[in-house]
Protein backbone atom coordinates (compact mmCIF):
# COMPACT_ATOMS: atom_id res chain seq x y z
CA UNK A 1 0.00 0.00 0.00
CA UNK A 2 2.86 2.65 0.82
CA UNK A 3 4.62 1.54 -2.22
CA UNK A 4 1.64 2.41 -4.53
CA UNK A 5 1.09 5.44 -3.11
CA UNK A 6 4.97 6.36 -3.41
CA UNK A 7 4.93 5.31 -7.28
CA UNK A 8 1.53 7.42 -7.37
CA UNK A 9 2.71 10.57 -5.86
CA UNK A 10 6.23 10.38 -7.81
CA UNK A 11 3.55 10.18 -11.01
CA UNK A 12 1.68 13.28 -10.08
CA UNK A 13 4.75 15.23 -9.57
CA UNK A 14 6.32 14.52 -12.57
CA UNK A 15 2.95 15.49 -14.48
CA UNK A 16 2.51 18.85 -12.19
CA UNK A 17 6.43 19.60 -12.51
CA UNK A 18 6.71 19.82 -16.25
CA UNK A 19 4.88 22.59 -18.21
CA UNK A 20 5.86 25.26 -20.93
CA UNK A 21 5.61 28.35 -20.09
CA UNK A 22 4.17 31.56 -21.25
CA UNK A 23 5.58 34.59 -23.08
CA UNK A 24 4.70 38.18 -23.48
CA UNK A 25 6.33 40.04 -26.34
CA UNK A 26 5.58 43.77 -25.25
CA UNK A 27 5.81 46.43 -27.63
CA UNK A 28 7.69 49.30 -26.06
CA UNK A 29 6.81 51.85 -28.72
CA UNK A 30 3.47 51.42 -29.07
CA UNK A 31 1.65 54.79 -30.23
CA UNK A 32 5.25 56.34 -29.60
CA UNK A 33 6.58 56.28 -32.97
CA UNK A 34 5.54 59.23 -35.85
CA UNK A 35 5.34 58.21 -39.77
CA UNK A 36 7.27 60.61 -41.47
CA UNK A 37 7.49 58.89 -44.87
CA UNK A 38 4.82 57.27 -46.90
CA UNK A 39 5.72 53.55 -49.07
CA UNK A 40 4.29 54.89 -52.40
CA UNK A 41 3.42 52.69 -55.61
CA UNK A 42 5.61 53.98 -58.63
CA UNK A 43 4.97 51.11 -61.04
CA UNK A 44 4.25 47.69 -62.13
CA UNK A 45 5.87 44.84 -64.05
CA UNK A 46 4.60 41.94 -65.74
CA UNK A 47 6.64 38.95 -66.52
CA UNK A 48 4.29 36.51 -69.03
CA UNK A 49 4.03 32.78 -67.44
CA UNK A 50 4.09 29.86 -69.58
CA UNK A 51 0.94 27.44 -69.00
CA UNK A 52 2.96 25.14 -66.73
CA UNK A 53 3.93 28.60 -64.33
CA UNK A 54 1.63 29.76 -62.50
CA UNK A 55 1.74 32.83 -59.53
CA UNK A 56 3.25 32.60 -56.16
CA UNK A 57 6.39 30.69 -56.60
CA UNK A 58 8.10 30.70 -53.73
CA UNK A 59 11.81 31.07 -54.64
CA UNK A 60 13.29 33.68 -57.19
CA UNK A 61 16.75 35.86 -57.83
CA UNK A 62 17.48 39.18 -60.00
CA UNK A 63 20.95 39.16 -60.68
CA UNK A 64 23.26 40.70 -63.29
CA UNK A 65 24.66 38.43 -66.12
CA UNK A 66 28.06 38.65 -68.05
CA UNK A 67 26.75 41.60 -69.89
CA UNK A 68 25.35 43.73 -66.79
CA UNK A 69 21.92 42.66 -67.78
CA UNK A 70 19.67 42.77 -64.88
CA UNK A 71 17.78 39.05 -65.10
CA UNK A 72 14.90 37.97 -62.88
CA UNK A 73 14.74 34.32 -62.08
CA UNK A 74 12.07 32.49 -60.57
CA UNK A 75 11.92 28.72 -59.92
CA UNK A 76 9.11 26.46 -60.91
CA UNK A 77 9.89 23.57 -58.25
CA UNK A 78 6.90 21.02 -59.62
CA UNK A 79 8.63 21.20 -62.89
CA UNK A 80 12.08 21.59 -61.93
CA UNK A 81 12.59 24.79 -64.19
CA UNK A 82 14.02 28.16 -63.49
CA UNK A 83 12.79 30.92 -65.62
CA UNK A 84 15.03 33.69 -67.10
CA UNK A 85 13.49 37.01 -67.90
CA UNK A 86 15.28 40.24 -68.37
CA UNK A 87 14.51 42.54 -66.00
CA UNK A 88 13.88 45.36 -68.48
CA UNK A 89 11.82 44.07 -71.47
CA UNK A 90 10.35 41.23 -69.40
CA UNK A 91 11.16 38.89 -72.21
CA UNK A 92 11.66 35.44 -71.15
CA UNK A 93 15.46 34.97 -72.13
CA UNK A 94 15.65 31.20 -71.57
CA UNK A 95 14.84 28.01 -69.27
CA UNK A 96 17.05 25.82 -67.34
CA UNK A 97 14.87 22.82 -66.65
CA UNK A 98 16.78 19.65 -64.19
CA UNK A 99 15.51 16.97 -66.42
CA UNK A 100 15.04 12.71 -65.78
CA UNK A 101 18.15 12.51 -66.92
CA UNK A 102 19.67 15.04 -63.97
CA UNK A 103 17.95 13.97 -61.34
CA UNK A 104 20.33 11.92 -59.64
CA UNK A 105 22.34 14.80 -58.97
CA UNK A 106 19.31 16.86 -58.11
CA UNK A 107 16.69 15.30 -56.75
CA UNK A 108 14.76 18.28 -54.99
CA UNK A 109 15.51 21.83 -55.70
CA UNK A 110 14.06 24.10 -53.52
CA UNK A 111 16.62 26.85 -53.73
CA UNK A 112 19.69 28.76 -55.35
CA UNK A 113 21.75 30.84 -56.35
CA UNK A 114 22.76 31.97 -59.82
CA UNK A 115 26.48 33.68 -59.33
CA UNK A 116 26.59 33.68 -62.82
CA UNK A 117 25.24 31.02 -65.78
CA UNK A 118 28.37 29.34 -65.14
CA UNK A 119 28.58 28.75 -61.43
CA UNK A 120 25.19 27.82 -60.12
CA UNK A 121 24.81 26.88 -56.41
CA UNK A 122 21.54 24.42 -56.07
CA UNK A 123 20.26 23.07 -52.92
CA UNK A 124 18.72 19.78 -52.81
CA UNK A 125 16.50 19.50 -49.72
CA UNK A 126 16.13 15.69 -49.87
CA UNK A 127 19.93 15.21 -50.30
CA UNK A 128 20.67 18.15 -48.11
CA UNK A 129 23.48 19.28 -50.24
CA UNK A 130 24.77 22.24 -52.02
CA UNK A 131 25.95 21.12 -55.65
CA UNK A 132 27.60 23.97 -57.38
CA UNK A 133 26.48 23.50 -61.42
CA UNK A 134 27.93 25.14 -64.75
CA UNK A 135 25.94 26.18 -67.30
CA UNK A 136 25.60 22.34 -68.68
CA UNK A 137 24.09 20.94 -65.73
CA UNK A 138 27.84 19.56 -64.96
CA UNK A 139 28.66 19.22 -61.78
CA UNK A 140 31.57 21.30 -60.52
CA UNK A 141 31.60 20.37 -56.86
CA UNK A 142 28.94 19.00 -54.15
CA UNK A 143 29.15 19.70 -50.13
CA UNK A 144 26.70 18.33 -47.60
CA UNK A 145 25.47 20.80 -45.11
CA UNK A 146 24.43 17.99 -42.34
CA UNK A 147 28.33 16.85 -41.73
CA UNK A 148 27.64 14.01 -44.24
CA UNK A 149 25.04 12.56 -41.64
CA UNK A 150 22.46 10.34 -43.47
CA UNK A 151 19.24 12.50 -44.75
CA UNK A 152 17.01 9.78 -44.22
CA UNK A 153 17.75 9.13 -41.04
CA UNK A 154 16.16 12.61 -38.98
CA UNK A 155 18.18 12.54 -36.03
CA UNK A 156 20.39 15.33 -37.83
CA UNK A 157 17.82 18.18 -37.49
CA UNK A 158 18.56 18.08 -33.72
CA UNK A 159 21.64 19.21 -35.07
CA UNK A 160 21.51 20.76 -38.34
CA UNK A 161 19.14 23.60 -39.44
CA UNK A 162 16.45 22.47 -41.96
CA UNK A 163 15.20 24.63 -44.29
CA UNK A 164 12.13 26.22 -46.29
CA UNK A 165 13.53 28.83 -48.56
CA UNK A 166 12.05 31.58 -50.19
CA UNK A 167 12.96 34.77 -51.96
CA UNK A 168 12.32 36.15 -48.21
CA UNK A 169 15.34 33.39 -46.79
CA UNK A 170 16.89 32.72 -49.85
CA UNK A 171 20.72 31.59 -50.36
CA UNK A 172 23.30 34.80 -50.11
CA UNK A 173 26.12 35.76 -51.20
CA UNK A 174 28.62 37.61 -48.53
CA UNK A 175 32.51 38.20 -48.57
CA UNK A 176 32.85 35.87 -46.67
CA UNK A 177 30.75 33.29 -48.88
CA UNK A 178 27.59 31.46 -49.71
CA UNK A 179 25.15 32.14 -46.75
CA UNK A 180 22.07 29.95 -46.19
CA UNK A 181 19.93 30.31 -43.21
CA UNK A 182 17.36 27.86 -41.93
CA UNK A 183 15.65 27.37 -39.04
CA UNK A 184 14.72 24.88 -36.20
CA UNK A 185 11.17 24.01 -37.37
CA UNK A 186 9.19 23.24 -34.34
CA UNK A 187 9.63 24.49 -30.46
CA UNK A 188 13.12 24.32 -29.91
CA UNK A 189 14.01 22.22 -27.10
CA UNK A 190 15.74 24.21 -24.01
CA UNK A 191 19.11 21.80 -24.68
CA UNK A 192 19.77 23.30 -28.20
CA UNK A 193 18.74 26.73 -27.23
CA UNK A 194 22.27 28.26 -26.92
CA UNK A 195 23.58 25.42 -29.00
CA UNK A 196 21.33 25.15 -32.24
CA UNK A 197 23.04 27.52 -34.75
CA UNK A 198 20.30 28.07 -37.83
CA UNK A 199 23.11 29.72 -40.60
CA UNK A 200 25.51 27.95 -42.76
CA UNK A 201 28.28 29.19 -44.09
CA UNK A 202 29.46 27.49 -47.19
CA UNK A 203 32.92 27.36 -48.01
CA UNK A 204 33.59 25.66 -51.33
CA UNK A 205 37.34 26.37 -51.39
CA UNK A 206 38.06 25.43 -47.84
CA UNK A 207 35.06 22.14 -48.38
CA UNK A 208 33.65 23.31 -45.40
CA UNK A 209 30.53 24.06 -43.92
CA UNK A 210 30.46 26.03 -40.74
CA UNK A 211 27.03 27.24 -38.27
CA UNK A 212 26.65 30.48 -36.49
CA UNK A 213 23.32 32.55 -34.82
CA UNK A 214 21.50 31.20 -32.05
CA UNK A 215 17.49 32.24 -31.36
CA UNK A 216 16.99 34.69 -28.56
CA UNK A 217 16.62 32.28 -25.67
CA UNK A 218 14.75 35.11 -23.85
CA UNK A 219 12.39 34.59 -26.80
CA UNK A 220 12.02 31.26 -27.87
CA UNK A 221 13.43 28.96 -24.79
CA UNK A 222 10.87 27.01 -23.19
CA UNK A 223 8.11 28.57 -25.30
CA UNK A 224 5.33 26.62 -27.28
CA UNK A 225 6.28 28.18 -30.62
CA UNK A 226 5.69 24.92 -31.99
CA UNK A 227 5.06 25.55 -35.93
CA UNK A 228 7.40 26.84 -38.25
CA UNK A 229 5.43 29.79 -38.97
CA UNK A 230 6.57 31.06 -35.29
CA UNK A 231 10.49 29.49 -35.48
CA UNK A 232 11.56 31.06 -39.47
CA UNK A 233 14.21 33.21 -39.38
CA UNK A 234 13.97 35.72 -42.17
CA UNK A 235 17.23 37.17 -43.55
CA UNK A 236 19.08 39.62 -45.89
CA UNK A 237 22.40 41.19 -46.10
CA UNK A 238 23.49 44.57 -46.41
CA UNK A 239 26.85 43.36 -48.89
CA UNK A 240 28.31 46.36 -48.60
CA UNK A 241 28.73 46.63 -44.75
CA UNK A 242 29.09 42.75 -44.46
CA UNK A 243 26.17 42.69 -42.34
CA UNK A 244 23.37 39.95 -41.87
CA UNK A 245 19.94 41.41 -40.59
CA UNK A 246 17.44 38.28 -38.90
CA UNK A 247 13.53 39.01 -38.91
CA UNK A 248 11.56 36.81 -35.99
CA UNK A 249 8.20 36.44 -36.77
CA UNK A 250 7.52 36.79 -33.07
CA UNK A 251 9.45 39.73 -32.11
CA UNK A 252 9.30 43.47 -32.76
CA UNK A 253 13.20 43.86 -32.67
CA UNK A 254 15.59 42.49 -35.48
CA UNK A 255 18.95 41.24 -34.66
CA UNK A 256 22.56 42.26 -37.01
CA UNK A 257 25.56 40.28 -37.32
CA UNK A 258 28.54 41.80 -38.10
CA UNK A 259 30.23 38.80 -40.60
CA UNK A 260 33.27 40.10 -39.86
CA UNK A 261 33.88 39.78 -36.09
CA UNK A 262 30.67 37.50 -35.93
CA UNK A 263 29.23 39.82 -33.06
CA UNK A 264 25.52 40.61 -33.03
CA UNK A 265 23.03 43.57 -31.86
CA UNK A 266 19.49 43.81 -31.63
CA UNK A 267 17.70 47.22 -32.96
CA UNK A 268 13.79 48.04 -32.20
CA UNK A 269 12.36 47.14 -35.91
CA UNK A 270 8.81 47.22 -34.64
CA UNK A 271 5.25 48.85 -35.83
CA UNK A 272 3.62 51.53 -34.22
CA UNK A 273 0.57 49.13 -34.18
CA UNK A 274 2.08 46.16 -33.36
CA UNK A 275 0.61 44.79 -29.77
CA UNK A 276 1.85 42.40 -26.92
CA UNK A 277 2.64 38.88 -29.15
CA UNK A 278 1.66 36.59 -26.68
CA UNK A 279 2.25 32.99 -26.95
CA UNK A 280 -0.35 29.67 -27.52
CA UNK A 281 -1.29 28.36 -24.36
CA UNK A 282 -1.53 24.80 -23.62
CA UNK A 283 -4.49 22.70 -24.51
CA UNK A 284 -7.21 22.88 -22.15
CA UNK A 285 -9.51 20.40 -21.08
CA UNK A 286 -12.76 21.79 -23.72
CA UNK A 287 -10.50 23.55 -25.28
CA UNK A 288 -10.65 23.41 -29.43
CA UNK A 289 -8.13 20.69 -31.15
CA UNK A 290 -4.63 21.95 -31.37
CA UNK A 291 -4.75 22.75 -35.28
CA UNK A 292 -7.70 25.07 -34.26
CA UNK A 293 -6.22 26.57 -31.17
CA UNK A 294 -3.23 27.24 -33.56
CA UNK A 295 -5.17 28.77 -36.54
CA UNK A 296 -6.92 30.90 -33.95
CA UNK A 297 -3.74 32.08 -32.51
CA UNK A 298 -2.24 33.09 -35.87
CA UNK A 299 -5.18 35.09 -36.96
CA UNK A 300 -5.43 37.39 -34.00
CA UNK A 301 -1.46 37.44 -33.34
CA UNK A 302 0.71 40.43 -34.67
CA UNK A 303 3.31 38.52 -36.61
CA UNK A 304 6.61 40.06 -38.75
CA UNK A 305 7.84 38.74 -41.93
CA UNK A 306 10.44 39.44 -44.27
CA UNK A 307 13.35 42.08 -44.03
CA UNK A 308 14.70 43.50 -46.90
CA UNK A 309 17.70 45.95 -47.34
CA UNK A 310 17.56 48.94 -50.20
CA UNK A 311 21.14 50.33 -50.70
CA UNK A 312 20.08 52.27 -53.22
CA UNK A 313 17.66 54.14 -50.71
CA UNK A 314 19.42 53.30 -47.51
CA UNK A 315 16.40 51.62 -45.96
CA UNK A 316 15.19 48.49 -44.48
CA UNK A 317 11.69 47.33 -45.76
CA UNK A 318 9.83 44.82 -42.94
CA UNK A 319 6.90 43.21 -43.56
CA UNK A 320 3.79 42.44 -40.77
CA UNK A 321 0.82 40.68 -40.57
CA UNK A 322 -1.52 42.47 -38.52
CA UNK A 323 -3.50 40.43 -36.23
CA UNK A 324 -7.55 40.74 -36.48
CA UNK A 325 -8.86 40.76 -33.09
CA UNK A 326 -12.44 40.42 -33.52
CA UNK A 327 -11.45 37.39 -35.97
CA UNK A 328 -14.32 35.58 -37.53
CA UNK A 329 -14.33 31.52 -37.43
CA UNK A 330 -13.55 31.38 -41.45
CA UNK A 331 -10.57 33.62 -40.89
CA UNK A 332 -7.43 33.09 -41.98
CA UNK A 333 -3.63 33.85 -42.01
CA UNK A 334 -4.57 35.33 -45.84
CA UNK A 335 -7.18 37.92 -44.19
CA UNK A 336 -4.80 39.64 -42.21
CA UNK A 337 -3.93 42.89 -43.50
CA UNK A 338 -0.36 43.39 -44.45
CA UNK A 339 2.17 46.37 -43.72
CA UNK A 340 5.30 47.35 -44.93
CA UNK A 341 7.08 49.44 -42.30
CA UNK A 342 10.37 51.42 -42.64
CA UNK A 343 13.68 52.09 -41.20
CA UNK A 344 16.81 53.90 -41.67
CA UNK A 345 20.01 52.32 -42.02
CA UNK A 346 20.45 52.49 -38.39
CA UNK A 347 16.73 51.39 -38.07
CA UNK A 348 15.51 54.79 -36.91
CA UNK A 349 11.53 54.09 -37.61
CA UNK A 350 10.57 55.90 -41.15
CA UNK A 351 6.98 54.84 -41.17
CA UNK A 352 4.80 52.52 -42.09
CA UNK A 353 1.83 51.59 -44.73
CA UNK A 354 -0.81 49.07 -44.93
CA UNK A 355 -0.58 47.85 -48.51
CA UNK A 356 -3.81 45.39 -48.41
CA UNK A 357 -4.45 41.96 -47.46
CA UNK A 358 -2.57 39.20 -47.35
CA UNK A 359 -4.23 37.26 -49.91
CA UNK A 360 -3.22 39.82 -52.47
CA UNK A 361 0.39 39.86 -51.95
CA UNK A 362 2.64 37.10 -52.16
CA UNK A 363 4.97 38.83 -49.90
CA UNK A 364 7.48 36.16 -49.37
CA UNK A 365 8.31 37.19 -52.91
CA UNK A 366 9.93 40.73 -53.15
CA UNK A 367 13.13 41.78 -53.80
CA UNK A 368 14.79 45.59 -54.08
CA UNK A 369 16.44 47.07 -57.06
CA UNK A 370 17.03 50.45 -57.77
CA UNK A 371 13.74 51.17 -58.35
CA UNK A 372 12.54 50.30 -55.22
CA UNK A 373 11.00 47.79 -53.55
CA UNK A 374 9.16 44.97 -55.63
CA UNK A 375 6.71 42.85 -54.67
CA UNK A 376 4.58 40.17 -55.99
CA UNK A 377 0.73 41.25 -56.61
CA UNK A 378 -1.86 37.93 -56.62
CA UNK A 379 -4.41 39.78 -59.38
CA UNK A 380 -7.65 38.12 -58.14
CA UNK A 381 -8.83 38.12 -62.11
CA UNK A 382 -5.77 36.40 -62.59
CA UNK A 383 -7.60 33.22 -62.37
CA UNK A 384 -5.36 31.82 -65.64
CA UNK A 385 -2.58 32.77 -63.89
CA UNK A 386 -0.91 33.89 -67.31
CA UNK A 387 1.81 36.43 -65.65
CA UNK A 388 3.67 37.22 -62.87
CA UNK A 389 2.79 41.02 -61.34
CA UNK A 390 5.30 42.91 -59.50
CA UNK A 391 4.29 46.39 -58.09
CA UNK A 392 7.40 48.61 -57.13
CA UNK A 393 7.30 50.88 -53.94
CA UNK A 394 9.77 53.87 -52.84
CA UNK A 395 10.37 55.48 -49.88
CA UNK A 396 8.69 59.25 -49.98
CA UNK A 397 9.26 61.78 -47.11
CA UNK A 398 5.96 63.59 -46.55
CA UNK B 1 -0.19 -11.24 -5.58
CA UNK B 2 1.88 -8.79 -3.26
CA UNK B 3 4.71 -9.78 -5.55
CA UNK B 4 2.99 -8.53 -8.57
CA UNK B 5 2.06 -5.32 -7.54
CA UNK B 6 5.21 -4.57 -5.96
CA UNK B 7 6.64 -5.39 -9.86
CA UNK B 8 3.82 -3.42 -11.14
CA UNK B 9 4.55 -0.24 -9.64
CA UNK B 10 8.09 -0.05 -10.31
CA UNK B 11 7.41 -0.77 -13.93
CA UNK B 12 4.46 2.49 -13.66
CA UNK B 13 7.75 4.46 -11.36
CA UNK B 14 10.23 4.12 -14.04
CA UNK B 15 7.84 4.64 -16.69
CA UNK B 16 6.25 8.12 -15.08
CA UNK B 17 10.28 9.06 -14.48
CA UNK B 18 11.10 8.21 -18.37
CA UNK B 19 8.44 10.41 -19.75
CA UNK B 20 9.47 13.20 -17.01
CA UNK B 21 13.08 13.16 -18.98
CA UNK B 22 11.77 13.07 -21.94
CA UNK B 23 9.52 15.91 -21.80
CA UNK B 24 11.83 17.85 -19.81
CA UNK B 25 14.64 17.26 -22.78
CA UNK B 26 12.37 18.29 -25.41
CA UNK B 27 11.52 21.19 -23.72
CA UNK B 28 7.57 20.42 -23.16
CA UNK B 29 5.15 19.42 -20.52
CA UNK B 30 3.96 15.88 -20.81
CA UNK B 31 0.07 17.59 -21.12
CA UNK B 32 1.17 18.94 -24.18
CA UNK B 33 3.11 15.91 -25.85
CA UNK B 34 -0.34 14.27 -25.93
CA UNK B 35 -2.11 16.96 -26.76
CA UNK B 36 -0.01 17.32 -29.69
CA UNK B 37 -1.62 14.02 -30.92
CA UNK B 38 -4.61 15.99 -32.31
CA UNK B 39 -3.44 17.47 -34.97
CA UNK B 40 -5.18 17.74 -37.75
CA UNK B 41 -3.19 16.80 -40.60
CA UNK B 42 -4.06 16.64 -44.31
CA UNK B 43 -0.67 16.07 -46.00
CA UNK B 44 0.98 13.16 -47.22
CA UNK B 45 0.04 10.10 -45.86
CA UNK B 46 2.22 7.42 -46.85
CA UNK B 47 3.61 4.05 -44.94
CA UNK B 48 6.62 6.25 -43.91
CA UNK B 49 5.54 8.77 -41.53
CA UNK B 50 8.28 10.45 -40.15
CA UNK B 51 7.73 14.09 -40.31
CA UNK B 52 4.72 16.45 -39.15
CA UNK B 53 2.79 18.59 -41.10
CA UNK B 54 2.91 22.47 -40.53
CA UNK B 55 0.18 24.58 -40.62
CA UNK B 56 0.74 25.84 -43.98
CA UNK B 57 0.92 21.72 -44.58
CA UNK B 58 4.54 21.47 -45.47
CA UNK B 59 5.79 18.27 -44.00
CA UNK B 60 8.91 18.71 -42.05
CA UNK B 61 10.95 16.26 -40.33
CA UNK B 62 10.15 16.22 -36.37
CA UNK B 63 12.48 13.86 -34.84
CA UNK B 64 11.22 14.49 -31.33
CA UNK B 65 7.84 14.45 -32.58
CA UNK B 66 4.63 12.61 -31.70
CA UNK B 67 2.06 13.19 -34.08
CA UNK B 68 4.34 12.47 -37.04
CA UNK B 69 1.90 11.71 -40.31
CA UNK B 70 3.68 12.33 -43.19
CA UNK B 71 6.93 11.27 -45.18
CA UNK B 72 9.47 14.74 -44.81
CA UNK B 73 11.64 12.77 -47.30
CA UNK B 74 9.34 12.46 -50.29
CA UNK B 75 9.55 16.25 -50.74
CA UNK B 76 6.56 18.64 -49.74
CA UNK B 77 2.43 18.41 -50.69
CA UNK B 78 0.11 20.37 -52.63
CA UNK B 79 -3.37 21.57 -51.68
CA UNK B 80 -4.89 18.43 -52.36
CA UNK B 81 -1.93 16.20 -50.43
CA UNK B 82 -0.27 14.96 -53.95
CA UNK B 83 3.61 14.70 -53.27
CA UNK B 84 5.42 17.23 -54.99
CA UNK B 85 9.30 16.37 -55.73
Amino acid sequence: MKLILFVFTILLLTILSCKFNSKNIDNHYEGKLVNNYNLVKISEKFFLLDSLTGQKNKYSQLFIDSIGRRVYTVLNYNKKTIYFYDFETTNLIETLKITKRDSNLLKYITAYFIKSKDSIYFHDNIKQKVLLLNSKKELIDSISLIGYMNPMLIDWTFKYPQYNPTASSPMLLSKQGLIYTGQFMWAIPDTLINNFKFTALVDFNKKKVSHISTYPDDIYSGILWDDPIYSTVYSDLDFENNKLVYSYPITHDVYVVDLSTNEQRTFFAGSNFAETITSIDRKKKGDLTYREKLKNHIVKTDLYGGIKYDKYNKVYYRFIRKGIQNAKPSDDLLDKSLAVIMFDKDFKYLGEKVIGKSKEWNWENSFVTKEGLNIEYIEQSNNDETQLMFKIFKPIKK
Amino acid sequence: MKKTLKTLSLIIAFGGLSLSAIAMGTSGGILDLLTMNEAEAKCCPTSINNGRCSYAKNCFPDAGGQSNDCDSTSGTCDEEGEIIR
